[in-house]
């Protein structure tokens, strides 16, 4: 297929509905609003049904009701839109409902800006909800890739009955780039016998629920979650690494930030610095293997994000003390120049040669 | 069909490049200009982000009423976009918002717009979704005429895909604009694009239709376009 230009936001949409999206439920947010617009535009040409909610949370809950009917579902929010999501993401994850949710991330807290921003790192891999949960967490660099994991979100939550949050930033939403749909790589897909679409007086209801009262029970519960966590874990964690191979200094950075540390390894390298760059591309689950494939020239490594520093706590979980570990960062919707994170490392990797003397 | 009224106003599919068409026509055009940025839905990517490039090259820039050019997404639409329609001495260009719904916020000021002195030029990129075919491209020329309350009066060929164009995509463009311009007669006034690939044009000896009009990406950072 030919090639063309999108913005992020309506690309999203375009391979959500390539996907096998069909419904849309969410509430409006800048700077992700053309996402609900191109849905309400398209999803009733393809039979689908966009629906703008009363709020964020209503939004969330309607997303629960149809995943349970069986229904390929999405809603899409930025930022404070995807806070007041946390209690339906966590009554998903518990019932073990797939649907894909999109937050195109903007500064924080609270209201914050609409400026691009990372600062949901936590609230994406940790989660503002309660109990022991965790759903997929892709991080997308470009308009292309951010189709190529939207078009296949849908199957991978399909497989595992699992929430995938789709973290992109308001960059990645309000950018132009060149794109083309491809098809995502088969997965054998598990049949939904467990959905509530009508028994038709001929099986026992189906129930789609999060209440275990019993402990053991709930123990139960945690303990199969658990064990689908470790499944995806093996299978599904994905991650580049760029110029790692002979790097004395390892940059660790997802989504826009990583575009523009891409280009300050370029740079490092033309100055004689040997840079590389693991990009994480899911944040859960985490690519601690990138880690422990670094050879012994490293000799640092750095987490670059638009936020105060957040993925910053899983580089130091996966460095485990090997190598120190640095840190730039612009926020409020500040992007990075790639001038200045050169520095930084520059900086850094002088600091270090210092400790070792 | 002129590139010579002294108010230019720049409309079309949202994405297609108005803004920096809008950029690269206010630096084309003889002093005094000022670049008026009507764009009030789209949060990013603005012209008036371009504002201290502009500046510094002597044209007035009239973003919001708040004097912010980054960071909001309000409709505040200043009054000193008046006396910039009014003065007889200044070329003026309008960037719009993007579809009937962006062009919109023109409407108020139809009555201090002198048709006979001003041009409505529709920015066409052939590898936007609006600019699919000639009868898409048409319906969307007609609505948003409707929303400006205006005849469109010409054609800027902007046909491209960012770092990766080539003279094939501005001859995509052109066949386009052709075919637009057997449905309705609208000129193509300027072809738009990245320097190289307009001296690539002329060297292969391509006469895309239309002036050229060097598109420089201002709002563009550069790790944006950087081959991946």
């Amino acid at each position: 297929m030919e090639k063309v230009l999108m913005k992020g936001n309506e690309a999203v949409g375009a391979a959500a509905i390539r996907g096998g999206c069909r419904y849309f439920f969410g509430y409006p947010i800048t700077p992700q609003n053309e996402l609900p617009e191109y849905m309400s535009r398209e999803l009733p040409k393809v039979g689908g049904v966009f629906l703008q909610a009363e709020s964020e949370i209503a939004a969330i809950n309607m997303v629960y009701g149809a995943a349970g009917s069986g229904a390929r579902v999405m809603t899409s929010s930025s930022s404070p839109g995807i806070a007041l999501k946390q209690e339906g993401i966590s009554y998903i994850a518990g019932a073990e409902l797939p649907c894909v949710i999109v937050n195109m991330m903007r500064g924080g807290p609270g209201l914050g800006g609409i400026q691009p921003g990372q600062s949901d790192y936590f609230q994406a891999t940790r989660g503002g909800g309660n109990g022991d949960y965790r759903h997929i967490v892709y991080a997308p660099a470009s308009v292309q890739e951010t189709v190529d994991i939207m078009t296949e979100a849908f199957d991978v939550a399909d497989q595992y009955r699992i929430p995938v949050l789709v973290l992109g930033d308001g960059m990645i939403g309000q950018m132009m780039e060149p794109v083309e749909f491809r098809d995502p790589p088969t997965r054998e897909l598990p049949e939904k016998d467990w959905i509530t679409d009508g028994t038709a007086g001929r099986r026992a209801p189906n129930i789609i629920n999060s209440l275990y009262l019993a402990p053991q029970d709930l123990e139960d519960h945690n303990r199969r979650l658990d064990a689908k966590h470790r499944l995806i874990t093996e299978r599904e964690t994905r991650w580049e690494s760029f110029r790692c191979d002979d790097a004395e200094i390892v940059f660790v950075s997802y989504g826009t930030a990583s575009r523009i540390v891409r280009n300050a390894v370029e740079m490092l390298r033309e100055q004689g610095v040997r840079a590389g760059l693991i990009r994480p591309i899911t944040l859960w689950p985490w690519p601690q293997a990138a880690f422990d494939a670094l050879g012994p020239s490293v000799r640092a490594l750095m987490a670059v994000e638009m936020s105060m520093g957040q993925m910053i706590d899983d580089v130091k979980i996966s460095a485990a003390g090997r190598w120190p570990v640095g840190f730039y960062g612009r926020s409020g919707g500040m992007v990075p120049d790639q001038h200045a994170i050169a520095e930084a490392a520059v900086a850094m990797l002088e600091t270090a040669t210092q400790e070792v003397r | 069909m002129t590139s010579g009224g002294r108010i230019a106003i720049l409309c079309g599919h949202y994405g297609t490049g108005k803004s920096e068409c809008s950029i690269a026509l206010a630096r084309t055009l003889p002093a005094p200009v000022t670049l008026i940025d009507l764009d009030v839905v789209n949060p990013y990517f603005r012209s008036r982000e371009a504002r201290a490039v502009l500046e510094a090259d002597g044209i007035a820039v009239i973003g919001n009423s708040l004097g912010i050019d980054t960071g909001v997404d309000l409709p505040a639409i200043p009054g000193s976009i008046v006396p910039a329609l009014r003065d007889q001495q200044r070329r003026v260009v309008i960037d719009l918002g993007g579809d009937p719904v962006g062009a919109r916020a023109i409407r108020q000021f139809r009555p201090r717009i002198p048709t006979e002195d001003t041009d409505l030029l529709y920015v066409v990129n052939a590898f936007r979704q609006g600019n699919r075919d000639s009868d898409t491209t048409v319906a969307s020329i007609r609505e948003i005429e409707q929303s400006v309350g205006l005849k469109c009066t010409g054609l800027i060929n902007n046909s491209h895909l960012l770092g990766e164009t080539t003279v094939d995509h501005v001859m995509s463009g052109d066949r386009l604009c052709r075919e637009v311009f057997d449905a309705t007669g609208l000129p193509v006034v300027w072809v738009a694009a990245r320097p190289p690939v307009l001296d690539a044009c002329r060297d292969a000896a391509l006469q895309p239709a239309g002036m050229p009009l060097p598109v420089t990406g201002v709002l563009r950072q550069d790790w944006m376009d950087s081959r991946r």
